[in-house]
């Protein structure tokens, strides 16, 4: 008998928000790749490398790919097998270490409303970069671009994860042909590979300057790799297509990147493209890089919501997209208000992200390998399944984790250090409290069958 | 026509749209190495995309299972035609002429609406899902 037939829930919101998605549903590696590349593929990245470009040589800028890509590798390494395991959210996945009351809080304040935040700043991006490249069209004003293209992105997104892999399909080929469109660019402009690796950086930066960027850049996203990859058929679906994507596609990205902007000095990709002859091109990596990017950042907010909000999740993603875009519209273009603040604030509320992965990798991977729990039995929900109402030991480890990775540490890699003192936190006091018989959680909560 | 042998036959014909591209690339090579190898590239991942099928549906029986590879390999085909058709008639190809850059895009225009009816036989006729 396979698992969808004894599925015991009612997904009551859709496309499985709050409840582990049925063995019919699953979809294959090939789709898990492309989805999470999908994530990747966007203006930012390439951005991220052409930052690259202006800090290292060419041989320094690669290596560097490489370094960050690794440690994203080993993080999402860890997280999506969770996802494979539960077929659940990364929000769902947080009950049993931060309680049910902490995974609302804690899913809303780490993941929700960055997420949203960032829908909001790169579909104000995604106007910047149509604007720069038809200067004079009315349609490709800063605010009417933020919004057409903001009302875009949201189409996907409302769909589901059908809507993000289907969109995913057709993007994903397109933009990564589009970045080695770039790499031929630099190569010819800069003389073949031996002109280019002699290229001298113009704003150079030690190595782990290079690495910390490339991790922060998105370690978000290998923390909550189980949003998609609870989708997957096998469980090691989603660790492979993460891990390919990040060692592959991001290193070539970013390297594409960074040898375009050595040569061009350019750090604006998609009008050095332009400029280079790429035309129609690159408006098209305008368009679909961002909104297959942008489509995750709405669905991933849409999905922390849906936790204390248990209404059908398009309303939600239809509700926070429109704020997402009146903030790229308004603040951003009409007001004349520059991001830089807003995106500050969002910094700050994505520094607690990574202590609260490492408060999720410990629980699932250490505590309940110390308490005896075969791997496939983790994170097993079921309706009537009691969950504690505050997990006092996670919401310490993940608190006092962000604060020493994120502001006392002063050296390594910020969002790394978040990471590893949230799980040696919390496995520190999770064992203690079980050997001293202490109890970590506060209140009960027993979830129902629609998984509220 | 029994599904699998359409898809046998369907697939060889998209197989000549990346053939015509590959001597296409073999032509501009001479005139800029570099817009070569971007044709190069699509015709590549085109065909070897194309080409695994067989393998992957000769053991097949169950007419679903054989839909659903059949969706992954036309989407590989399908995104990289509209990628040609989006890039190849861009000024960076134009490299003597614009004689290439039309044929490779009516090449990309082709193998769009075979992939694209390939995929459609593939969720009608055989129940496959669109994203697999």
């Amino acid at each position: 008998m396979n698992k969808a037939e004894v599925w015991p829930w009612e997904d009551k919101f859709g496309d499985y928000a709050l409840v582990p998605v049925p063995k019919k549903e699953t979809r294959s590696l090939l789709t898990m790749f492309y989805t999470y590349t999908g994530v990747l593929a966007c203006i930012a990245v390439i951005w991220g490398g052409a930052t690259l470009g202006t800090q290292f040589y060419l041989k320094d800028a690669v290596l560097v790919a490489v370094v960050g890509s690794a440690i994203l590798s080993l993080i999402g390494g860890l997280t999506a097998p969770i996802g494979g395991i539960s077929r659940c959210s990364t929000y769902v996945n947080l009950r049993p270490a931060f309680g049910n009351i902490g995974s609302q809080v804690w899913g809303t304040v780490v993941s929700g409303i960055p997420a949203l935040g960032w829908f909001a700043v790169q579909t104000w991006l995604f106007g910047v970069i149509v604007h720069t490249l038809f200067p004079t069209a009315p349609w490709a004003t800063v605010f009417a671009a933020s919004i057409w293209g903001g009302a875009l992105m949201l189409i996907t997104a409302y769909i589901g994860f059908r809507g993000l892999a289907f969109f995913s399909y057709l993007a994903v080929p397109f933009f990564m042909l589009l970045a080695g469109f770039g790499v031929m660019i630099g190569i010819q402009q800069g003389g073949g590979f031996a002109g280019l690796a002699a290229i001298k950086p113009i704003s150079p930066v030690p190595f782990g300057v290079g690495v910390t960027e490339v991790v922060g850049m998105y370690a978000v996203g290998a923390i909550i790799t189980a949003d998609i990859c609870r989708y997957a058929t096998k469980i090691w679906h989603g660790a492979a297509a993460w891990i390919i994507q990040l060692m592959i596609l991001q290193v070539y990205m970013l390297s594409g990147a960074a040898m375009l902007t050595l040569v061009t000095g350019e750090a604006n990709v998609a009008g050095a493209l332009l400029a280079a002859g790429a035309g129609f091109g690159a408006f098209l990596m305008a368009i679909l890089g961002q909104w297959s990017t942008n489509d995750n950042n709405i669905y991933s907010t849409s999905l922390a919501i849906n936790l204390w909000i248990p209404v059908k999740r398009h309303y939600i993603v239809l509700g926070a997209g429109a704020i997402g875009v009146a903030i790229a519209a308004l603040i951003a273009s009409v007001w004349g208000t520059a991001m830089a603040p807003f995106q500050t604030f969002l910094t700050l509320l994505g520094k607690f992200l990574p202590a609260a992965g490492g408060v999720l990798i410990a629980d699932f991977w250490l505590y309940r390998w110390y308490k005896g729990e075969r791997l496939r039995e983790r994170y097993q929900f079921q309706p009537g399944m009691k969950f504690a109402k505050v997990n006092w030991v996670g919401w310490v480890a993940a608190i006092v984790g962000t604060i020493l990775g994120g502001w006392v540490i002063t050296w390594g890699i910020a969002c790394l250090n978040c990471l590893w003192i949230g799980v040696v936190l919390y496995i520190i006091i999770a064992i203690a409290c079980d050997k001293a018989g202490v109890g970590m959680g506060v209140g009960e909560h027993i979830i129902d069958k629609r998984g509220v | 026509m029994e599904f699998k042998r359409y898809v046998k036959i369907s697939s060889g014909i998209v197989m000549i749209f990346p053939i015509v591209l590959l001597i296409l690339a073999g032509i501009a090579w001479s005139g800029n190495v570099y817009t070569g190898i971007i044709y190069l590239a699509v015709a590549v991942i085109q065909l070897v995309g194309m080409a695994l099928i067989y393998p992957r549906i000769g053991e097949a029986e169950d007419i679903k299972e054989i839909g659903n590879k059949c969706v992954q390999h036309n989407w590989v085909v399908l995104s990289l035609g509209v990628t040609g058709c989006a890039m190849f008639l861009a000024p960076f190809f134009a490299v003597d002429s614009m004689a290439i850059p039309y044929a490779a895009f009516t090449v990309c225009i082709l193998s769009i609406v075979l992939s694209g009816f390939n995929l459609y036989k593939a969720v009608t006729e055989a129940k496959a899902r669109l994203v697999v």
